[in-house]
C-alpha cells in the first residue's frame, strides 16, 4: 500500500487536502475490517459485517462516493486504493466464511455421531428350501454339460412306471418299491424314470434329458419319506458305451464335490438298466464308501418301449435321490425334518 | 444273506485272504453290508481246546480253565459259563479284541487271578441271540487258528441263484480267477452219495400234481426210521451264522441244504399225512389252512397248495401245515423238493403277507433242474446225522418245465456297449466259471447255453453285463460324450417357477415343502372333496388319503405348526400342483400317454403375523393390500402388467369383503387376499393370514415380449395434487380411468397417494388424493395449458362420480 502511494505521489507532486483526507480514511477501514472478521462469531455476524463495509451505505461505498469530489488526476489514485482494499476485505469476509462453515460442518458431524452398534435395519429376506437347492446345483451341472431339463406327470399309469420299464406285474422288482395306488388304478410314480419314456417317445436321437422332481414309496420313518425328490437323466445315441456312463458320471461328481472326488462304480440291479451300476464316493467324515447314484446301461426293451432301435442306439440312464444327499449336505439327521416347515428349519437355509 | 468265511471255503477254493474275498464280493455285485470279524480279519480271537477245568477257591460262579490256543503255553482264562468240558473247542478272545458295539477286550484281574483272554458266547460274538454258555466250536475244529469272520451281504432280486453258500461260491470264483488268475480260485462242490435202501420210494408214497402251471416240477423221497435229536455242532454254527436258529437234525438239515444248494425243502411227517399221497392242486375259495406258526389262512383260488388225501398240509413253497409238521415223535419222512411258479408264491405271500426264506426264494425263481441234487443231498444227511434210511429212488412228478433257449452274444455288440475290446478267449473265461456252456464259436459270435439256476439271463444284453460285472467296472476306461446341442433354454414353465421362487425368496418368504396327499377333510376346505379327487387306495396315514386341489390348507397348517413354535412373522411360499381326475375316464389304452390326471402347477404363498416391529419401525399386519402388493410384484415378474381386478366373493375359504382376482387378457391368473375368518378359527389360527396362488399356465407362461427402450422425457413436468371427496362406495379403479380418459396426451402418470375417512369430512363419503403429472414429449407445457387440462379433469370427475375437490 505504502507503494502505490508513493509511486502516486511521485508522479502527482503535491496532493490536496481532500485526497489526503480520504487516503486517511480509506486506510483506516482495512484494519478495522480485520479485526471484526477475524472476530466474527458465526455466519450472520458475516453477513453484518459484509453489509458495514462493503453493503449500500457501508464504509467502503461511502468512501467511494467521496472520490467525485477528487479531481480528474487524484481520483484514479484514491480509486485504485479503494478498489484494492475492497477486494482485501472481501477475501477477509470468504475466508472467515470457510473458516466458520468447516467448523460448522466438524461441529454438526461430531453431534451426529451414532451409536455404530445399534441393529441394521434389515430388508425381509427368505430362503429356498434345502431341496431346491439342491435340486438346482446337480440340474445346473447336468445342463451345463448340454442335458434338457423335463418334468413328467406324479400321477402315473401302471404301465409307464413299471411295464415299459422292464418291471412286469408280479415282478419281485415291484417289491423294491413299495407303492401307492390310486382309486382308479393308476400309480403315484415311484421314480422319476416314466419321464425317460415320455420324453423317448417324444423325440429321436440324439437326446440327453435331466428330470427332477417328486416321488412317492409306501413307507414312512426317519430314513424314508413316503414323498420324495429324484433326479433322473439320461443319453441316447449310437455308440454309447458303459465308459461313456463312467466319464459323464465322473465329471458329474467332480462337479458337486471337487476334482479330487474319489469314486466307485459296482454291479447292481435296477430293472430297467443292464448292466446296472451304484456308485459310491469315498466319504473321509463317515470313513467308508458312501452310495450317491444308481446308473447303468438302458436296458433294450426299454429302448424298444420308448420307440427307440435298440440295435442301433445304446444308452445311459442314472438317478439320485435328492433329498438323501440334502441331508448329507447340510448334516441333517432325520428326513421328516424336510417337510415339517418348521421356521426355525428353514430360516437355517439363507441360500 | 449272511454266511461265515470258514464255512464258504468249504466249497471255494482258495488260499487268498478273507479281505480278498470279502472285497470280491463288492465287486462283483453281492454287496457287503456288515462284516462281523470273529478274529479272521485282526487275529484277535482264536480256536482253543479246554485242556483242564478247575474250580476257585471263595468262589462258586466262575472256574478257572487253561485253554491250549496260538501260545507255547495254555492260557489261564477266568470264565462264568457251565456248558463246558475237558476237550471243547472254544473261541478264545486276546486282549485288544474288538466286540460288536464296540467294547476292547482289556486285562483285569478276577478273585485275584490275572486271565490271558475270555472264552466267547454266540451273544458276545453277535451271531446268535442265544447266549447260553460258551459257544462250542465243532469237534474236529483245528487249535490255535484265526476263527472266522461272518458277512452279510445283499442279493439284488434278480439274482436267487446267489441265495446260497455255492451261489456266492460260484460267484467268487469266477471274479477272482479274473483278479488273481495265478491263484486259481476254484468252486468246489459238496460230494453226493445217497445211501439207499429198503422199499421202493413208489412203493411208500405217491405224488399227484393236479396243478400243473403252478407247479411245474415236485420230487419227492421217503426217508424211514429216522432218530429226531438235536443237530450236530458244525451244523448249528452254520445255521447260527446264517441268522437261523437249530431246532432238530431233521429241519436243520432242511434249513442247511437251502443255504449251501440254495432250494428251499420241505420235511413232512409222513405218518401224519393221509394216505401217505401228496396231491398238489390250487386251493379252493374260502379253504382254510393252518400253518405250522399257528396262523389260520384263509385262501383263495390263485394259492397252491400241497395236500394229502384228505386235507392241505402245506401252502407251496411258503410254509408248511401245523397238521404234518415234524416232531419229536417222527419216525418217517417225506422230503419234498419241488419248483413253484414264481408268480403264484409271490401272489400268495403278498396277498397273506407272509414271507418266510422258502417263498423269498421260489417268488424269485429256483432252478427246476437242480431238484434231485438237493433232494439227495438232504436225503444223504438224514441217513448220516438222524440215521434214517433212504428208500430206493425217488419220485419225480413233472408237470411244465420251462425250458431256457442259448443266447448268441456278438462280441462287437458287445465292446461297444461296454467300451472295451475284449477276445472271445477272454470272454469265454469269464463266463465259463459262472456255469455258461459254449455251444459254437468264431471271431464275431459265441453261442451260450444258459445255465438253469440263472433265471435272470435270458438275452444279450444279460450276458454283457455278466461279462461287465466279472471283468469288473473299475476296469472299463472312462469316455467323455460328445453331446448333440450345448445349451438348452428352460421350458417356460421351470423358467417361470424359477424366477418366482428367486422373487418370493429375495422379498422374504421362505420355500415350503409339503406332502401331496391330505386329508380329505383339507380339499373339502377348499371345497374340493368331490367325484374329481385323486384317491389313495393305500394311504399311510388317515391324513394322507387324497392328492391336494389347492396348496392353501397345507401352507395353513404349516401355520398352524409354527405359531403352535410361537415363531413370528410367517412367511411362506410353494411351488406344488393340484390333482384331479378328468370327468370322464372311459376305458382307456393302458399304454396311453395322457397322464391320468390332470396336474396344475401352482405357487403359492401364505403370510401371517405381523412383520416384526424393529427399533425404528412399527410392526405391519399383513393385510389385503400388502398381499395384493405382492401378487403384483410376482404377476409382473411373469410379464403380466394389464391387469384388471376383480372383488371375489363365491371363494367359500377368502373373506369376502377381502378377497379378489387378476385377470390378463379376461383369464383369471391369481387368487388372493385375507384367508375366512371361520377357517382360521377351525384351524385354530388365530392372526390373520393372507394367502395368493397364482396358476402357472396360459397367459402366466406365456413369454414376456423383450422390453423395448422409450425415450426418457425431455420436458418438464407439472403436478397437481387433489384430494377427491366422493361416496364410500365409488371405486377408486373408475376414478383413474376417467382421470387418464380425461387427461389424455398430457397427462403422463397418476398416483393416488391417501385415502382418508372420519370426522373430517361429511359421513358416508371419503377423501382420495391422487398427484396428477402432466407433461408433454413435444414442448415445455404453459400454466395455462395445464390448468386447463386439469380443469377439465375435475369437470369429469363431477360429472361421473359427483366427485369434488376436498377444501
Amino acid at each position: 500500500m505504502s507503494d502505490l502511494f508513493s509511486e502516486s505521489t511521485t508522479g502527482t507532486g503535491e496532493r490536496s487536502k481532500e485526497l489526503t483526507s480520504l487516503i486517511d480514511g480509506i486506510e483506516a477501514v482495512l484494519p478495522q475490517a480485520r479485526q471484526a472478521i477475524s472476530a466474527a462469531p458465526d455466519r450472520k455476524a458475516i453477513e453484518q459485517l459484509r453489509v458495514e463495509f462493503l453493503g449500500k451505505k457501508g464504509k467502503i461505498t461511502r468512501l467511494n462516493q467521496r472520490l467525485g469530489k477528487l479531481s480528474a488526476e487524484e481520483r484514479p489514485i484514491a480509486g485504485k486504493l479503494l478498489n484494492t482494499q475492497r477486494t482485501e476485505i472481501t477475501e477477509l469476509l470468504e475466508k472467515r466464511t470457510a473458516e466458520l462453515e468447516s467448523r460448522e460442518l466438524d461441529a454438526r458431524i461430531a453431534a451426529e455421531a451414532l451409536d455404530v452398534t445399534l441393529p441394521g435395519i434389515r430388508p425381509a429376506r427368505g430362503g429356498l428350501h434345502p431341496v431346491t437347492r439342491v435340486a438346482r446345483e446337480i440340474t445346473d451341472i447336468f445342463r451345463g454339460m448340454g442335458f434338457r431339463l423335463e418334468s413328467g406327470p406324479e400321477v402315473e399309469t401302471e404301465w409307464l412306471n413299471f411295464d415299459a420299464l422292464n418291471m412286469p406285474e408280479d415282478h419281485p422288482a415291484r417289491d423294491m418299491q413299495d407303492t401307492f395306488y390310486t382309486e382308479r388304478g393308476h400309480v403315484l410314480r415311484t421314480h422319476t424314470s416314466p419321464t425317460q419314456l415320455r420324453s423317448m417317445l417324444a423325440a429321436k436321437p440324439p437326446m440327453a434329458v435331466v428330470t427332477t422332481g417328486k416321488v412317492y414309496r409306501h413307507d414312512s420313518d426317519a430314513t424314508h419319506s413316503p414323498m420324495f425328490h429324484q433326479m433322473e437323466g439320461f443319453l441316447v445315441d449310437e455308440g454309447i458305451s458303459l465308459g461313456h456312463l463312467k466319464g459323464t458320471l465322473h465329471e458329474f461328481l467332480r462337479a458337486l464335490y471337487g476334482s479330487e472326488v474319489r469314486t466307485r462304480f459296482r454291479p447292481s440291479f435296477f430293472p430297467f438298466t443292464e448292466p446296472s451300476a451304484e456308485v459310491d464316493i469315498w466319504s473321509e467324515a463317515h470313513g467308508g464308501w458312501m452310495e450317491v447314484l444308481g446308473c447303468g446301461m438302458i436296458h433294450p426293451r426299454v429302448l424298444q418301449n420308448g420307440g427307440i432301435d435298440p440295435e442301433k442306439y445304446g444308452g445311459f440312464a442314472f438317478g439320485l435321490g435328492i433329498d438323501r444327499m440334502t441331508c448329507i449336505k447340510f448334516g441333517i439327521p432325520d428326513l421328516r425334518l424336510l417337510f415339517e416347515n418348521d421356521l426355525r428349519f428353514l430360516r437355517q437355509f439363507q441360500g | 444273506m449272511r454266511f461265515s468265511i470258514r464255512w464258504l471255503k468249504n466249497y471255494l477254493q482258495t488260499d487268498l485272504p478273507a479281505q480278498t474275498i470279502i472285497d470280491a464280493l463288492t465287486d462283483c455285485g453281492l454287496e457287503v453290508e456288515e462284516v462281523l470279524d470273529l478274529g479272521m480279519l485282526s487275529g484277535k480271537l482264536v480256536t482253543g481246546e479246554i485242556i483242564a477245568i478247575d474250580p476257585i477257591e471263595g468262589a462258586d460262579k466262575i472256574r478257572v480253565c487253561k485253554v491250549k490256543a496260538d501260545a507255547p503255553e495254555p492260557l489261564t482264562i477266568v470264565c462264568g459259563a457251565w456248558n463246558i468240558e475237558v476237550g471243547d473247542k472254544v473261541p478264545v478272545a486276546h486282549f485288544g479284541m474288538t466286540f460288536p458295539g464296540g467294547f476292547v477286550l482289556k486285562p483285569r484281574k478276577i478273585m485275584g487271578i490275572e486271565g490271558q483272554g475270555m472264552l466267547c458266547s454266540a451273544k458276545e460274538l453277535g451271531v446268535a441271540e442265544d447266549a447260553a454258555g460258551i459257544w462250542l466250536l465243532p469237534e474236529d475244529t483245528p487249535v490255535g487258528e484265526p476263527y472266522d469272520a461272518v458277512v452279510e451281504i445283499s442279493i439284488t432280486p434278480n439274482r436267487p441263484d446267489a441265495l446260497s453258500i455255492v451261489g456266492v461260491a460260484r460267484d467268487l470264483a469266477a471274479r477272482l480267477a479274473v483278479v488273481h488268475p495265478d491263484r486259481k480260485p476254484s468252486l468246489k462242490l459238496p460230494g453226493l452219495q445217497v445211501p439207499e435202501g429198503g422199499d421202493k420210494t413208489e412203493s411208500a408214497a405217491r405224488v399227484t400234481i393236479e396243478a400243473r402251471e403252478d407247479c411245474p416240477r415236485y420230487t419227492a423221497r421217503v426217508v424211514r426210521d429216522v432218530k429226531v435229536a438235536p443237530s450236530p455242532r458244525w451244523m448249528q454254527r452254520v445255521l447260527e451264522s446264517a441268522g437261523l436258529r437249530p431246532i432238530n437234525n431233521l429241519v436243520d438239515i432242511t434249513n442247511f441244504v437251502m443255504l449251501e444248494l440254495g432250494h428251499p425243502l420241505h420235511a413232512f411227517d409222513l405218518d401224519r399225512l393221509k394216505g401217505r399221497q401228496i396231491i398238489v392242486r390250487n386251493a379252493r375259495k374260502g379253504e382254510r389252512i393252518t400253518t405250522l406258526d399257528e396262523q389260520q389262512l384263509k385262501l383263495t383260488e390263485t394259492d397252491l397248495l400241497i395236500c394229502d388225501a384228505e386235507d392241505p398240509v402245506a401252502l407251496a413253497g411258503i410254509m408248511g401245515g401245523a397238521n404234518s409238521e415234524i416232531g419229536e415223535e417222527t419216525r418217517h419222512v417225506l422230503l419234498e423238493a419241488a419248483y413253484f411258479k414264481p408268480q403264484t408264491i409271490r401272489r400268495t405271500s403278498r396277498r397273506l403277507d407272509k414271507s418266510t426264506d422258502s417263498s423269498y426264494r421260489f417268488e424269485r425263481g429256483m432252478d427246476p433242474k437242480k431238484l434231485t441234487a438237493a433232494l439227495n443231498r438232504a436225503a444223504q444227511l438224514m441217513a448220516e446225522l438222524a440215521g434214517g434210511t433212504v428208500l430206493r429212488g425217488h419220485i419225480d412228478a413233472v408237470g411244465r418245465v420251462p425250458e431256457k433257449d442259448p443266447v448268441t452274444l456278438r462280441l462287437g455288440r458287445l465292446n461297444e456297449a461296454l467300451g472295451v475290446r475284449l477276445s472271445g478267449r477272454e470272454v469265454t473265461d469269464v463266463l465259463t466259471p459262472l456255469g455258461f456252456e459254449v455251444q459254437r464259436s468264431d471271431r464275431e459270435e459265441i453261442q451260450l447255453a444258459i445255465p438253469s439256476h440263472r433265471v435272470d439271463v435270458n438275452l444279450e444284453a444279460d450276458i454283457v453285463e455278466e461279462v461287465a460285472r466279472i471283468y469288473g467296472y473299475d476296469r472299463i476306461p472312462e469316455q467323455r460324450v460328445k453331446l448333440p446341442s450345448a445349451y438348452h433354454p428352460p421350458a417356460p414353465l421351470d423358467h417361470a417357477r424359477e424366477r418366482l421362487a428367486d422373487a418370493a425368496v429375495s422379498l422374504g418368504f421362505h420355500q415350503a415343502v409339503n406332502f401331496s396327499f391330505v386329508a380329505e377333510s383339507e380339499n373339502a376346505l377348499v371345497g374340493a372333496a368331490d367325484e374329481g379327487q385323486v384317491r389313495l387306495l393305500n394311504p399311510i396315514t388317515a391324513d394322507q388319503t387324497v392328492m391336494r386341489r389347492s396348496l392353501l390348507p397345507s401352507l395353513l397348517r404349516n401355520v398352524a405348526h409354527n405359531l403352535n413354535q410361537s415363531v413370528e412373522e410367517i412367511a411362506l411360499f410353494e411351488l406344488g400342483h393340484s390333482y384331479v381326475f378328468p370327468e370322464e375316464d372311459e376305458e382307456r389304452d393302458p399304454r396311453t400317454l395322457v397322464p391320468p390326471a390332470e396336474e396344475l402347477p401352482l405357487f403359492a404363498a401364505v403370510l401371517c403375523g405381523a412383520a416384526r416391529a424393529n427399533w425404528r419401525e412399527p410392526a405391519r399386519e399383513p393385510d389385503f393390500f400388502r398381499v395384493k402388493g405382492y401378487t403384483e410384484e410376482f404377476l409382473s415378474l411373469l410379464g403380466m402388467s394389464k391387469l384388471v381386478v376383480e372383488a371375489v366373493t363365491d371363494v367359500k375359504w377368502l373373506h369376502p369383503g377381502r378377497a379378489a382376482r387378476f385377470l390378463a387378457k379376461g383369464q383369471p391368473v391369481a387368487l388372493f387376499g385375507e384367508v375366512h375368518p371361520a377357517i382360521l378359527k377351525e384351524l385354530d389360527i388365530r392372526k390373520q393370514a393372507v394367502y395368493l396362488e397364482i396358476p402357472l399356465t396360459g397367459p402366466a407362461l406365456e413369454p414376456v415380449p423383450p422390453e423395448k427402450y422409450r425415450e426418457i422425457p425431455r420436458y418438464p413436468s407439472v403436478t397437481r395434487d387433489v384430494a377427491l371427496v366422493v361416496d364410500r362406495h365409488v371405486r377408486s379403479m373408475d376414478l383413474e380411468r376417467t382421470i387418464r380418459k380425461t387427461g389424455k396426451d398430457l397427462l403422463a402418470s397418476v398416483r393416488l397417494f391417501d385415502v382418508y375417512e372420519g370426522d373430517k369430512i361429511e359421513e358416508g363419503k371419503r377423501s382420495l388424493a391422487y398427484s396428477l403429472t402432466y407433461r408433454s414429449p413435444e414442448r415445455t407445457l404453459t400454466e395455462a395449458e395445464v390448468t386447463e387440462r386439469h380443469g377439465e379433469v375435475l369437470r369429469a370427475l363431477e360429472e361421473s362420480h359427483g366427485a369434488r375437490p376436498r377444501t
